[in-house]
């Protein structure tokens, strides 16, 4: 072994994680070469180092607070609706989104409690892509392509499959850029996903579906309002945006606006006379 | 005699809140040590709020296919790797305000951990948590391919990296190697 590969498996060398003959071929070379041998004595010494880094004290305030937020659930989710209509100063300057009806919670309760097997499924489905969207997108996308027999196709294959031309344009306001076309199989229908990914890493995810999904929200806060003129649902997922509306006798949905304004600007946007892929 | 860990996290899967309690006692240091090493000492009490509550709000997904920590610790990297994307900051105070080193005086040794402490901040996140996970937390590859949902190949490449980058930080700081 040279020079070049020990300090390649240098790294883990020094962790006791490679086979054992490679470990054996490494520490053959480290033998007989000083200055791969020092290398790996600063590996032990950063190491010792990290290993003697003060353990910081938890503040004793962090557990109360945790205790008293998870106390006051259901008036914290009154406070994120209150958080969602008051924060954003986007709605004033979309005047024309009134609000006209707030949470529509206890109808969905209603709805999920007597929902068939196969939509509660989509509701808590739903409900477990919402919660780890926002922290990791990837493994969100997994709930659904595993649940929903997820299928990556090509925009002509999806438009070929649902019959209809999908509302997936490659490029989206702001730089987003069209990263991948999913098939869904959902109780409902075959659903079109599109996974849009911004210059910041950040993703937004358009579905397409042809009937109204409620019960995708669960039972989330949901608002109601105009958006561009456009009446949509609208509920918050933690510091991102979920909504849908009706557009040519399908529904739109899309997941991870950063707030209202980006919303009314993809309802404009969608609403054009689509190019398309 | 206390409950074990898993006991502990079955019962905080049926909404106990005592469970909770005992299990954010057990976890708080650890997550603790590594919330703050991510993001620094003036946010990290924030952060350690999103990853417990998050903890309780998601603890019935965890399958018990990989231990718990290993879960935790993947709540715990994704919030702060989040909060670093999100707020596009890098933490620059250091441990500065955190004066529970009460190791007997030794300059070097105390200078190196300063070194190390400022040079981790240089790290990229991705990087520096993967270097936290295995030498402050102790995690095995295996076990940091799990929490950060990467390859397993990925966690030596990716650690060798960070280490390389460490030592020209450290060097460049002034760590007499």
């Amino acid at each position: 072994m040279d020079c070049s590969s020990a300090r390649q498996h240098l790294s883990a060398f020094h962790d006791g994680e490679l086979p054992p003959d490679i470990q054996a071929a490494v520490s053959k070379h480290l033998d007989g070469c000083p200055e791969c041998a020092r290398r790996r004595a600063e590996f032990q010494e950063v190491s010792q180092t990290a290993a003697e880094l003060p353990t910081p004290r938890v503040p004793a305030d962090i557990w109360p607070q945790i205790e008293t937020t998870l106390a006051i659930k259901v008036p914290r989710q009154r406070a994120v609706l209150v958080n969602l209509i008051l924060r954003r100063r986007a709605w004033i300057g979309l005047a024309t989104a009134a609000v006209v009806v707030v949470a529509a919670s206890t109808a969905a309760i209603v709805w999920l409690e007597q929902a068939e097997h196969g939509h509660g499924y989509v509701a808590v489905n739903f409900g477990r892509y919402l919660d780890e969207f926002e922290r990791n997108p990837d493994a969100a996308q997994q709930v659904l392509l595993s649940n929903y027999e997820g299928q990556a196709v090509s925009y002509d294959e999806a438009a070929a499959r649902v019959r209809y031309q999908p509302v997936t344009p490659e490029r989206l306001p702001n730089g987003l850029s069209r990263k991948a076309v999913y098939l869904l199989r959902m109780p409902c229908c075959t659903c079109v996903q599109a996974i849009y990914q911004g210059t910041d890493g950040e993703k937004l995810v358009v579905f397409e579906h042809v009937d109204d999904q409620p019960v995708w929200f669960g039972t989330r806060p949901t608002i109601q309002a105009r958006c561009n003129g456009m009446p949509c649902s609208l509920v918050q997922v933690d510091d991102r945006l979920a909504a849908t509306w009706k557009r040519n006798g399908r529904y739109v949905t899309i997941v991870g606006a950063d707030d209202v304004e980006q919303v009314a600007g993809l309802v404009a946007y969608l609403d054009r006379p689509q190019s398309n892929n | 005699m206390g409950n074990t860990l898993s006991q502990i996290v079955a019962a905080c899967q049926q909404g106990d809140r005592e469970a909770q309690r005992q299990l954010y006692e057990q976890c708080c240091e650890r997550v603790f040590r590594l919330v703050n090493r991510m993001v620094g000492f003036q946010e990290a009490p924030d952060l350690m709020q999103q990853v417990f509550l998050q903890t309780f709000r998601t603890i019935g997904q965890f399958s018990g296919h990989s231990r718990f920590e290993t879960w935790l610790y993947r709540l715990a990297v994704n919030e702060c790797l989040q909060f670093l994307r999100q707020a596009k900051r890098r933490p620059c105070e250091g441990l500065t305000e955190e004066p529970a080193d009460h190791s007997p005086p030794h300059a070097r040794r105390v200078q190196h951990r300063e070194l190390l402490d400022r040079a981790l901040q240089r790290l990229a996140p991705e990087l520096r948590c993967i270097f936290l996970l295995r030498e402050v937390e102790g995690l095995a590859y295996g076990e940091i391919a799990k929490a950060l949902e990467i390859p397993d190949g990925t966690v030596g490449s990716r650690l060798n990296r960070a280490r390389a980058e460490l030592r020209e930080h450290l060097v460049e700081f002034g760590w007499d190697f």
